[in-house]
């Protein structure tokens, strides 16, 4: 033809890709040796699937000391692989490897160690990772869409249990309607601005006077899909039921990666609209301040472990969502400051949660999942390393200080204060205090309750491994979590370059 | 000449078939009616040179979702009592029909009343060459990146569908 447009890559695009190409080359490998193996080798393929991770970590690292500190997209700008998304990168491949290692016992206790189970993991952190690099809402929904289709699977996954069934259903479903929702809003956003790039279309809000109808309806709807993402009141509802079916290694990775990459894209969306973001402050302020009330208020009547941490994790997207409402107009400290602090969070977070998980996997059995806190009573003098470390995860999910909670949520409060936000954080300081009710609840079983005997812990090498890392990060997050920011920030500042 | 020939019979075959599905009494003759118009359609398409639509609903609609139809239409299991109590016409379908008429209306004063000042479309519009070029060079990233999902999905759809783990 003769108008052919002469298309060339720009420099480092191929190699820019290398973390996410790894983990994907990992998932296909799994599918393809699991035909060849042995039913009773399963083990190879965790240790392809860690090994993969750990390759795409360490990939990531070395990109990140290369990384230039300005974001540049790659790919006719569908993808920005920045400090920032490498940083998630660096996070999905410790959530998933600290999950995969976690999971091997549960799979073989319930007869369902099979390899698509480790293909599907892989797929979905593949997805994590093109969420977190999306630079454009087109590889936004299909970075979404990468990360719950396999998401879905695993949490039907344990097909003999009715409860996991239950809650895949109504997980796809609702999933199906947010991704709709977000679909819409991107159509809407692309109808009135003729752009997907998040760039272009921050470019095109600062210009715009404001007078265009659909922006605001387009930034709703994606709200509403994100909403449902990371479990925010009121599109919560799938969540305790989805986080209870679901075996529970996956519900640590729907509690941790799947939120973190939601986070991840809720970011970098809301920095490209935040020319017009302050007419959605009321809005946000409204979901926070209902996403910590309900979150706490719900997981106080929950003995079931799983439900009450489902509720713990939708009052902790509340706390993460009010980093938002610190958004400028325009980027400077205050929005610098809240961003780093929600990632800080977003880290802490992940760690407490997949421990706490972890202990509940092995604390459990195939005839009991000892997910009834009262089956827990006296485990903490039975058991005191496992008791210590549940005790460590749940002070730490509550904010106890030194454990990383504490300052995560001092942190983020502090930067949500300095934007004004005084009566809000006041609500959340007040109902985090409350929180401690139902984190201390375990405690109390492990540690003043006569022992029943109804939970025989098996602890394997691996998961106990992933426990004391978990711990130890919990820890560390917590003692110095000030060598943490500047790495942080780093991550931030690479965002805010591409606006 | 040729072309209005083709136009005119293709025209025609999708239109007899597609009455025939909302007046026919078998669900199951309905829906190959159903697969005649979109193959019409098809044809058309074509016609206006927009040879990859014509693929994509041949593949798609006369292809994937017409199983999906025939699929739900055995699912149901009507018997023949069943479809003697259905009536040919009904309500509804008269309500249909006059929307859909009223769609068709409007959508023709449209054509009529804007074809001097329509925007033309370049040469190749819409076809395979365009289409494909701009798949491997602009969008080849969400390209492969669909195709990744599509694959995971696949796993996801037979690990559900077994039997047993």
């Amino acid at each position: 033809m003769a108008n052919e447009a002469v298309f060339t890559l720009e420099p480092g695009a191929l190699s820019s890709l290398a973390p996410m190409s790894i983990v994907l080359a990992t998932a296909f490998l799994v599918l393809l040796w699991d035909v060849i193996a042995k039913p009773r080798d399963r083990g190879i393929l965790l240790g392809f699937s860690i090994a993969g991770l750990a390759l795409a970590a360490i990939v990531s690292l070395i990109l990140w000391s290369h990384a230039d500190p300005v974001s540049h997209t790659i790919f006719s700008g569908r993808l920005a692989i920045d400090r920032f998304s490498l940083f998630f990168n660096l996070v999905f491949s410790v959530v998933a490897t600290l999950v995969l290692m976690i999971s091997r016992d549960y799979l073989i206790r319930e007869q369902i160690d099979v390899g698509e189970y480790y293909a599907l993991i892989m797929f979905s952190v593949f997805g994590m990772m093109l969420l977190a690099a999306a630079a454009d809402l087109l590889m936004l929904f299909i970075g979404v869409e990468a990360m719950s289709i396999p998401v879905y699977v695993l949490v039907a996954f344990n097909r003999s249990r009715i409860r996991c069934i239950e809650g895949a259903l109504k997980y796809f479903i609702l999933g199906a309607f947010a991704t709709a929702f977000l679909l819409y809003g991107i159509a809407l956003l692309y109808g009135q601005t003729g752009t997907t790039s998040l760039a272009d279309i921050h470019t095109f809000l600062e210009g715009s006077s404001g007078s265009h109808v659909l922006v605001p309806v387009g930034i709703a709807l994606m709200i509403v899909g994100f909403g449902f993402k990371i479990g925010s009141v009121p599109f919560h509802m799938w969540t305790p039921d989805a986080y209870e079916g679901a075996a529970t290694p996956v519900t640590a990775i729907m509690a941790t990666g799947v939120k973190a990459a939601a986070f991840a894209a809720i970011i970098r969306a809301f920095l490209a609209f935040s020319p017009s973001l302050v007419m959605f402050r009321v809005v946000l302020w409204v979901i926070v301040a209902l996403t910590v009330v309900v979150g706490n208020i719900a997981a106080i009547r929950q003995l079931n472990l799983k439900r009450m941490l489902a509720y713990s994790s939708i009052a902790h997207s509340g706390y993460m969502l009010a980093a938002l409402l610190a958004i400028e107009p325009i980027w400077g400290p205050q929005t610098s400051n809240a961003m780093s602090s929600l990632l800080y969070y977003l880290l802490a977070y992940l760690f407490m949660n997949i421990g706490a998980f972890g202990v509940i996997v092995v604390v459990g059995s195939r005839e009991n999942e000892a997910v009834d806190v009262r089956d827990w009573a006296g485990l903490g003098f039975k058991y005191p390393w496992l008791g210590a470390a549940m005790a460590l995860f749940m002070l730490s999910l509550g904010g106890l200080p030194p454990t990383a909670g504490f300052f995560a949520k001092f942190y983020l409060f502090s930067a949500v204060v300095h934007a004004g936000y005084t009566p809000l954080i006041i609500l959340a300081v007040l109902m985090s205090a409350a929180s401690f009710f139902y984190y201390l609840r375990v405690v109390v079983y492990m540690y003043m309750q006569p022992s029943e005997g109804a939970c025989t812990p098996t602890v394997s090498p691996l998961a106990a491994v992933a426990i004391g890392v978990s711990a130890l990060a919990t820890l560390w997050l917590g003692i110095a979590p000030s060598a943490l920011f500047p790495f942080l920030e780093w991550a931030q500042r690479s965002v805010a370059v591409l606006l | 000449m040729f072309e209005q020939t083709m136009f005119y019979l293709f025209a025609i075959v999708s239109v007899i078939a597609a009455l025939f599905v909302v007046a026919g009494k078998n669900p199951i003759s309905c829906a190959i009616a159903l697969i005649v118009t979109l193959g019409a359609l098809a044809g058309v398409f074509v016609l206006q040179e927009a040879h990859f639509v014509a693929t994509i609903q041949v593949l798609v609609y006369a292809g994937a979702i017409m199983v999906l139809f025939v699929f739900v239409i055995m699912l149901l299991n009507l018997g023949p009592e069943d479809l003697e109590k259905t009536p040919r016409f009904s309500r509804l379908k008269g309500a249909g029909g006059i929307f859909a008429a009223a769609g068709a209306a409007l959508l023709a004063w449209n054509f009529v009343s804007y074809a001097a000042r329509a925007a033309r479309v370049g040469p190749g519009f819409g076809g395979l060459a365009q289409i494909s070029q701009k798949l491997f060079t602009e969008y080849i990233i969400p390209f492969e990146a669909i195709s990744a999902v599509l694959m995971a999905a696949v796993v996801g759809a037979v690990v559900i569908a077994k039997r047993e783990l």
